[in-house]
């Protein structure tokens, strides 16, 4: 991969290259710069702006075709018409011209009485994780493309330092760096995804066929995307909106083996005039029950749809935007998974007592989860003079949770049902880059105001509560030829009050737990209110210790987070896990201060990216059973059984750890990528190792990269041996099992592309899990009930249109 | 934006801040015991209780008389409804899905080879000719003191697996509730002492 760097200087136009679908070829070569004139419509405001195109390179050299990228709308017509100028010396592969594709930046200065011709600059292949003064990885289209049909979690697994928190069904949760969803901030176009995140089997509600990249940012970064980042961010953003008149899509179909599981997806666009495009588009997933190695994992079919619509009008320089989104799950929560008291549960332990008797079918019974989440968006984007961009959006976001437990015919209905609305409105500000001498300095800010309800009606879990949040940041960054600076500061408060009735207050205050809490009785209703006061602030640096080869990376960052509902308020038995847990309402937000270093290499045999972090967490929520004064564990006594009291309890934390991936010979016919993660966290005072944080993991996959042949073009056959290591560190007495063994895991995958006159046609083969290897994932929900799912193999097509 | 919020201040909803306690029927409070002595004589009911369902519950010591034999019959209730509802009816309409089992060092019977003051014995079938346990015969077995419990499983069947079979009760007997399907829709602990008469 070519470094790309971010020092907007003024100087002569730069050229690297990366090719964009066919990674293994030599890139086309600038040879020939366009003339650039900056529009007279612009002239007035005086804007710098950047703008990126996409140009087809063809086997001459010669532009076929310019599609526009991203940037403002003003220079939009004028960066086409200079892509369109250019000249090039063709992509090359074994010494034979192919065509290609090729992303050129192109910046725009307004001329000065000094400069009489405008400023400019041309780069090839720019790299916005580059850019990031976090450990950042971005997986683009073609990667997304390869995990179609899978859960979110499950299409960022593959980055190195991210793992998987298994779900029951077909649903899973992200951990980055050994911090769970609720540390973890995912945004889809911009907007925070708000649901019931802290539950074990509530997967993120975002659908990966809607994106056209996700960015999985690795540690603190509060500031820029806001409270409840301390862990990472997931930056799911859609493709960009087809610019160019006319019909555009992208079809796919998959089938896998294990479970049965079929999915189509359709996204078709439309322009019908220079300045409207609209979007519409989805897909529906069925899968029947899955298979571990030996058994059948009964009641885990599942049933998902997403749909989604868009329209992006962009009158004069500004863009209007309108979007919905709509994620439809049902799915089963496997028939082991019984809320029993701690005798049964050892019982079980082994191997499901019913295992032989389940068969596999597409029937979703109880115990069964039904989640929608509706999204929409309204933004709208413009400029303010010679001074930036503005953004500012509206959403609106419902989320409705359902969980049916087995019950007896009588009963009807849901035993949880949890609704959670949110409104949000963001304003952000960019501030145009401006160039001092060999320095540049762009920087921005924003402000954002979230209301938020939450009604919950079922068995004793949690309160309904509402909450009202503002908050508001800066961040500023300074480049210089190798080197850059980026700092941010941000401000929170967030205020939110439980409504408990009285029943439910009664119960808390006989246990004690309302200590630090003032709660004052409406009618029936215990109104107790809480506020959060929260500071963020980071500071980072780039540094091309060797230009083009060596980068350096280092992020220091302090970010906090409001502790969940279920955290505060929870007093009941967890429908998933065989405790009575108690929430300790007086918590503070958690706040982490972390240090991470990177290191990029980058040589025409090497590509590597490696990272360390040390993170303090202070006022840690760990949830952790209770002990009495004596040191004996505590009980709850209920008419289900007598269960261990856990409790949320504060403690402060160290997160350290390094993960990386290193590429060997990456554009060559063989190839070899390895990958890992270590993760450690102990709580200070004791030095005991916290429980739940995953185990080491490494990866190796080989490469091969045939030549085309004949309409084939880009084949590649990948295998890879994933090592799930043992979590050994943590005291067998904090939990109710010991940890799983390791496992070893063979994967294998192939794919090409066929582009015909009409569409690209796609395919793709995978196989997971080929040697069936019975194993369990110390971080899966699944892993004191059943053994993880087997082989899989999946089939797909997919074609672009 | 000051318009926007106020916008979002109307649409919130007033389900918010008038919480309602709801269970959609499932939940069980309260398990009452009765022992009418077969020779006649006035009923003995013991009930072990939680009627605010938040793990304080009140639990009558059972005294039972040596040398007596009873009827033992169970009821579950929802004392948290209003009125109390009784949950038995639902369970003897669904008898096929469900069993109570009674365990303890206080007791020796199909679910227990405890040496225990009480022998328990079934009295009641569902359809399928499989023991219920809402009507029991219990005979006492010498004086002492020990723990009965009281276990209400709920046996529904997984996708085409039927989980109640016969031999459940010796199955907990020689390996646990761990050894049998379903799970316990409610399992109390009763002290028990047989006096001498």
């Amino acid at each position: 991969m070519w470094l790309w760097w971010a020092a907007l200087a003024l100087a002569e136009p730069t050229v690297g290259g990366e090719v964009v679908p066919a990674a293994e070829t030599e890139p086309p070569v600038l040879l020939e710069q366009a003339s650039l004139h900056y529009p007279e419509s612009a002239l007035a405001e005086g804007v710098h702006g950047s703008v990126t195109v996409r140009v087809h390179v063809g086997e001459s050299g010669a532009v076929q075709d310019v599609s526009f990228v991203e940037g403002p709308e003003v220079f939009r017509l004028e960066a086409l018409r200079a892509g369109r100028k250019l000249v090039f010396a063709p992509a090359t592969r074994d010494g034979q011209p192919v065509p290609a594709l090729i992303d050129v930046y192109f910046h725009f200065a307004p001329p000065e009485h000094d400069h009489p011709e405008p400023v400019y600059e041309i780069v090839v292949g720019a790299d916005g994780d580059r850019l990031d003064t976090h450990a950042r990885e971005t997986l683009d289209e073609a990667v997304l493309d390869q995990s179609s049909g899978e859960s979110l979690a499950d299409t960022v697994e593959g980055v190195a330092g991210v793992e998987l928190a298994g779900g029951a069904a077909d649903t899973a949760k992200p951990i980055i760096r050994g911090q769970v969803e609720r540390r973890l901030l995912l945004l889809y176009d911009g907007i925070r995804h708000e649901s019931q995140k802290w539950g074990p089997d509530h997967a993120p509600e975002i659908d990966p066929f809607s994106a056209g990249s996700v960015s999985v940012v690795k540690g603190a970064a509060g500031v820029r995307y806001g409270p409840d980042a301390i862990g990472g961010v997931i930056l799911v953003e859609p493709p960009a909106m087809r610019t160019e008149r006319g019909v555009g899509g992208k079809a796919l179909l998959m089938g896998a083996a294990n479970g049965r599981k079929g999915y189509a997806a359709l996204r078709l666009d439309v322009t019908p005039t220079d300045d409207l495009s609209l979007r519409v588009e989805g897909n529906l997933a069925r899968s029947a029950d899955r298979l571990a190695p030996d058994y059948v994992l009964g009641n885990t079919a599942s049933r998902l749809l997403n749909l989604g619509a868009a329209a992006e009008w962009r009158p004069g320089s500004s863009v209007i935007k309108v979007a919905w989104r709509r994620y439809d799950l049902a799915a089963g929560i496997f028939y082991g998974i019984t809320n029993s008291t701690p005798e049964d549960f050892g019982n079980q332990l082994e191997r499901p007592l019913l295992a032989d008797a389940w068969t596999s079918t597409y029937a979703i019974d109880r115990p069964r989860q039904s989640v929608t989440h509706d999204l929409f968006s309204a933004r709208f984007e413009g400029h303010l003079g010679s001074y930036g961009d503005v953004a500012v959006t509206y959403a609106a976001q419902i989320n409705h949770r359902q969980e049916f437990e087995q019950v007896r015919d009588t009963v009807e209905g849901p035993q949880y049902d949890f609704v959670l609305r949110t409104h949000s409105v963001d304003a952000a500000f960019t501030q145009h880059t401006h160039a001092f001498g060999h320095a540049a300095a762009e920087g921005g800010g924003g402000v954002q105001v979230s209301f938020q309800e939450n009604v919950y009606r079922g068995l004793p879990l949690v309160p309904n509560y509402r909450s009202l949040s503002a908050g508001a940041h800066v961040w500023e960054r300074l480049s210089f030829d190798h080197t850059a600076i980026e700092g941010g500061l941000r401000y929170d408060r967030v205020g939110r009050t439980a409504y408990l009735t009285e029943s439910t207050w009664e119960r808390h205050d006989r246990r004690g737990t309302l200590d630090g809490v003032s709660c004052t009785f409406v009618g029936e209703v215990a109104h107790c209110p809480r506020g959060f006061d929260m500071a963020s602030a980071s500071l980072g640096g780039l540094w091309q210790a060797v230009p083009d080869v060596v980068d350096v990376k280092l992020d220091l960052s302090t970010a906090s987070r409001v502790p969940n509902t279920d955290e505060q308020w929870l007093n009941g038995s967890a429908p998933s896990f065989p405790v009575y847990a108690l929430g300790t309402p007086d918590l503070s937000p958690e706040t982490t201060w972390g240090v991470s270093p990177t290191v990029g290499l980058s040589l025409p045999w090497l590509d590597a990216e490696v990272g360390a972090y040390a993170n303090l967490v202070q006022n840690y929520v760990l949830f952790a059973p209770e002990r009495t004064e004596d040191g004996q564990l505590a009980f709850d006594t209920t008419i289900r059984g007598t269960f261990p009291r856990y409790r949320f309890d504060p403690v402060d934390a160290l997160f350290y750890g390094a993960d990386g991936r290193v590429d060997l010979a990456p554009q060559g016919l063989l190839g070899l990528t390895l990958s890992g993660s270590l993760v450690r966290a102990q709580e200070l005072a004791s030095g005991e190792h916290l429980i739940g944080i995953v185990g080491d993991r490494g990866r190796i996959t080989g490469h091969l990269r045939p030549p085309d042949a004949g309409p084939m073009l880009d084949p590649w056959v990948d295998v890879s041996l994933s090592a799930i290591g043992k979590q050994a560190r943590v005291d067998p007495a904090l939990d109710f099992a010991p940890p799983p063994d390791g496992a070893l895991l063979l994967g294998a995958a192939l794919g090409v592309s066929v582009p015909t006159r009409a569409v690209d046609l796609d395919f793709g083969l995978e196989a997971v899990n080929l040697t069936n290897t019975r194993y369990r994932e110390y971080t899966s929900l699944l892993r004191y009930y059943a053994d993880m799912p087997g082989r899989d193999v999946r089939l797909r097509v997919g074609a672009t249109f | 934006m000051r318009l926007v919020l106020l916008a979002a201040m109307l649409a919130a909803c007033t389900d918010t801040t008038t919480p309602v306690d709801t269970n959609e029927g499932e939940l069980i409070t309260t398990v009452e015991l009765t022992f009418a002595p077969v020779g006649g004589g006035e009923d003995l009911v013991f009930t072990w209780g939680d009627p605010e369902n938040d793990g304080d519950p009140a639990i009558d010591a059972i005294q039972l008389s040596d040398g007596v034999d009873y009827t033992l019959s169970v009821r579950f209730l929802d004392e948290l409804a209003s009125p109390a509802e009784d949950i038995t009816e639902e369970v003897a309409d669904e008898a096929d899905e469900h069993q109570v089992f009674f365990t303890g060092d206080a007791v020796s019977g199909p679910a227990s080879s405890a040496a225990g003051v009480l022998v328990h014995r079934y009295a009641d079938t569902d359809m399928n000719g499989l023991p219920i346990g809402l009507d029991n015969e219990i005979d006492t077995d010498g004086t002492g003191t020990g723990t009965l419990t009281v276990t209400l499983r709920h046996l529904p069947p997984e996708g085409n697996a039927i989980v109640k079979v016969e031999g459940l009760a010796e199955t907990v007997a020689s390996e646990g509730f761990g050894g049998i399907g379903g799970d316990s829709d409610a399992s109390v602990d009763f002290p028990v002492e047989v006096v001498a008469r």
